[in-house]
């Protein structure tokens, strides 16, 4: 694939998590539950696919290009602290399971492993931003919720990569 | 990822049955009214359509009594010169109990003590000692006997006020408590500035438990009684008073010397079915003194916890069995 | 290449990675739980309104000054308690309220709409239900 066609898919998969991520914020969940930050962080699926199909470089650049620009479009710093340390912490994470997928891994694990991280960052990057503790009493709540949903994305994620394949529109990394 | 989603579900749904108002949890509300700080707990399916009641009947009361509202029944006959003025079935009610307890506290509680609490302007920037030649004037403007109720018609002579705060807060309780029973609630507290409403029991059976304000630190509470369906109320030197000359000079005043009571009370609190009644005598004991108040209480059956200048507590018979306290400060007198 | 594995999709690893996510959120949970005992928090209210809720500790120290219905009010929280240090309405009966601690206990100031109060769990048996001042 050539450097022009790698910079467009980029730039593809960046407004995909971008709308994405812009999309989830029409679902008013911080009315329901008050925490700051608190989404339904559909636009990882996409940085996950990018780690899968591109380089991890890549990958991160799509992340970061992203939580940037939806904060910029609609949200605040401190929504970005939250998407940006949960993201790099769930991504990093899928990065160092990947490298067993297949073996030891399935989607379905990383998927649970990679949202709970998501979970985990941002409940961390709440804590030091607002100084408090209180809020540390949503994350077991939140990672158990991790698992179930962890086969439903990790299912995604699986049929996805098959068919990606087999369309051959990037080589397949892992 | 949707993990979130559910974790958000299942958290708003927790939220959500917590704050809402099932059988088994608490509604709540505060609110102001009658000029002081008031707040209703239910239980129960319907208990915040309940309170909603309760606060507009409140509202309703205060429109009628107070004395500061230029459109209400009390405004009007204090304003009448001596006239006689129709008022509420609901204003004669109140004016009528008033009477009967001022009757049967010998005017240690007077509704038309208002002149002189105006006088000495407690609760206000200007609170001073008056002078002696004040006091005299304004004395024999303080006198019950003088107003006259003939159903609804109500005539007071000119310059003389009625002031139904005394008991407007026990009525009102009363009344809310009947609102909240009738709504079939079963367990339910009401605190209206001072006065409390124990609704019931609280769950399974037990009583609840309410503390009796400290008198040197009015933010906490010395003792505590465990009552069930009753009203209890509260007057004490620390509510509202003013100092000069490092002498304290409290709201509660005393209609014979025109002086704030001077006794060696600090608070009296009195418990009974009939809130209205304890909110009347709780300000006419603390104006009799201690002696004559346990007196008081043995003549009428009055349920009462004294507490005194000397940090001595004196609880009547009928409170021993659910009085407690642990406070190393005062001297439970058994 | 992996087809062969793909009719039963779990690996074993993923049994490790569910039972370290379960085991966390019961770690965290019993923290929690064990750290609960007696923590209270201080909350003023404006006019019936929530306006803020404070975590009371060893280590709190927090002046707040805010506009009542009237005029200014200041409330102070050191420690584990709170109360109100001015108010510019003529009776100060906040002011004479003292330090309020324990949950339940509330502190007014009427002119200006500001109530104070402590609140948490009450586990222990000197909680009451309601006080009469």
């Amino acid at each position: 694939m050539n450097k022009t066609k790698r910079i467009a898919l980029c730039g593809m998969l960046t407004a995909l998590a971008l709308a994405l991520s812009l999309a989830e914020r029409m679902i008013p969940i911080e009315l329901l539950i008050p925490i700051p930050g608190i989404k339904l962080g559909l636009a990882n699926v996409v940085t996950m696919f990018a780690l899968l199909f591109l380089t991890p470089g890549e990958a991160y650049s799509i992340l970061f290009c992203r939580v940037v620009l939806a904060s910029l479009f609609a949200g605040s710093v401190t929504q970005m602290l939250f998407s940006l340390f949960g993201g790099l912490l769930a991504l990093t994470t899928v990065w160092i399971l990947l490298h067993k997928q297949g073996t030891w891994f399935s989607f379905y694990g990383i998927s649970a492993a990679s949202a709970a991280m998501h979970n985990f960052g941002q409940v961390l990057a709440a804590m030091l931003v607002m100084q408090t503790t209180d809020i540390i009493a949503y994350l077991p709540l939140l990672l158990v919720a991790s698992i179930p949903m962890g086969f439903l994305t990790g299912a995604i994620l699986d049929v996805l990569q098959k068919h990606m394949r087999q369309l051959r529109l990037v080589e397949r990394k892992w | 990822m949707k993990n979130r989603l559910i974790g958000v579900a299942a958290a708003a749904m927790l939220a959500l049955s917590l704050a809402g108002c099932g059988t088994e949890t608490a509604c709540s509300q505060d609110f102001y009214a009658m000029d002081t700080a008031m707040s209703i707990t239910a239980y129960g399916a319907d208990a915040q359509a309940a309170i909603n009641e309760s606060i507009s009947y409140i509202n309703t009361l205060e429109a009628d009594i107070s004395r500061t509202r230029e459109t209400s029944d009390i405004y009007a006959v204090n304003h009448a010169e001596g006239e006689t003025v129709t008022v509420s079935e609901q204003t004669a009610d109140v004016l009528r109990r008033a009477l009967e307890l001022a009757e049967e506290t010998e005017g240690c509680f007077d509704p038309t003590i208002a002149p002189l609490s105006d006088l000495w302007g407690i609760g206000t920037e200007n609170a001073a000692v008056p002078a002696q030649e004040e006091i005299d004037a304004v004395l024999p403007l303080v006198d019950y006997t003088r107003v006259k109720l003939d159903g609804t018609e109500v005539t007071v002579p000119a310059d003389m006020q009625i002031d139904l705060g005394g008991i407007g807060k026990g009525y009102a309780a009363d009344h809310v408590a009947q609102i909240l029973r009738d709504a079939g609630i079963e367990h339910a507290t009401i605190s209206l500035g001072g006065n409390v409403y124990a609704v019931g029991s609280k769950d399974k059976g037990l009583p609840w438990s309410v503390g009796i304000t400290d008198p040197d630190e009015p933010g906490s509470w010395f003792a505590a009684l465990k009552v069930s369906d009753t009203s209890i109320v509260t007057s004490g030197d620390y509510e509202r008073y003013f100092e000069q000359d490092g002498k304290r000079y409290c709201h509660i005043f005393d209609p014979e010397t025109g002086y704030p009571a001077e006794t060696d009370l600090r608070s009296v609190t009195i418990v009974s079915a009939d809130s209205t009644k304890a909110d009347a005598c709780t300000t006419a004991l603390f104006v009799m003194g201690l002696d004559r108040a346990v007196e008081y209480c043995k003549a009428h059956d009055i349920e009462a916890v004294f507490v005194c200048r000397d940090h001595t507590v004196h609880v009547t018979d009928g409170l021993k069995d659910s009085f407690s306290m642990d406070s190393a400060e005062y001297t439970y007198e058994k | 290449m992996k087809n062969k594995l793909a009719a039963f999709p779990l690996r074993p690893g993923d049994a490790v990675i569910f039972l370290a996510i379960i085991a966390a959120a019961c770690g965290i949970w019993l923290h929690l739980v064990l750290l609960q005992t007696d923590q209270t928090y201080g909350e003023i209210w404006l006019d019936g309104a929530l306006y803020q809720q404070i975590k009371l500790d060893d280590s709190t120290k927090e002046t707040i000054r805010l506009e009542g219905k009237n005029s200014e009010v200041t409330i102070e929280a050191d420690g584990r308690q709170m109360r109100f240090i001015l108010s510019e309405c003529p009776d100060h009966t906040c002011e004479r309220t003292g330090w309020i601690s324990g949950v339940g206990q509330t502190a007014v100031c009427l002119p200006n709409r500001v109530m104070i109060k402590i609140t948490g769990s009450t586990g222990d048996e000197d909680a009451v239900d309601a006080v009469v001042q």
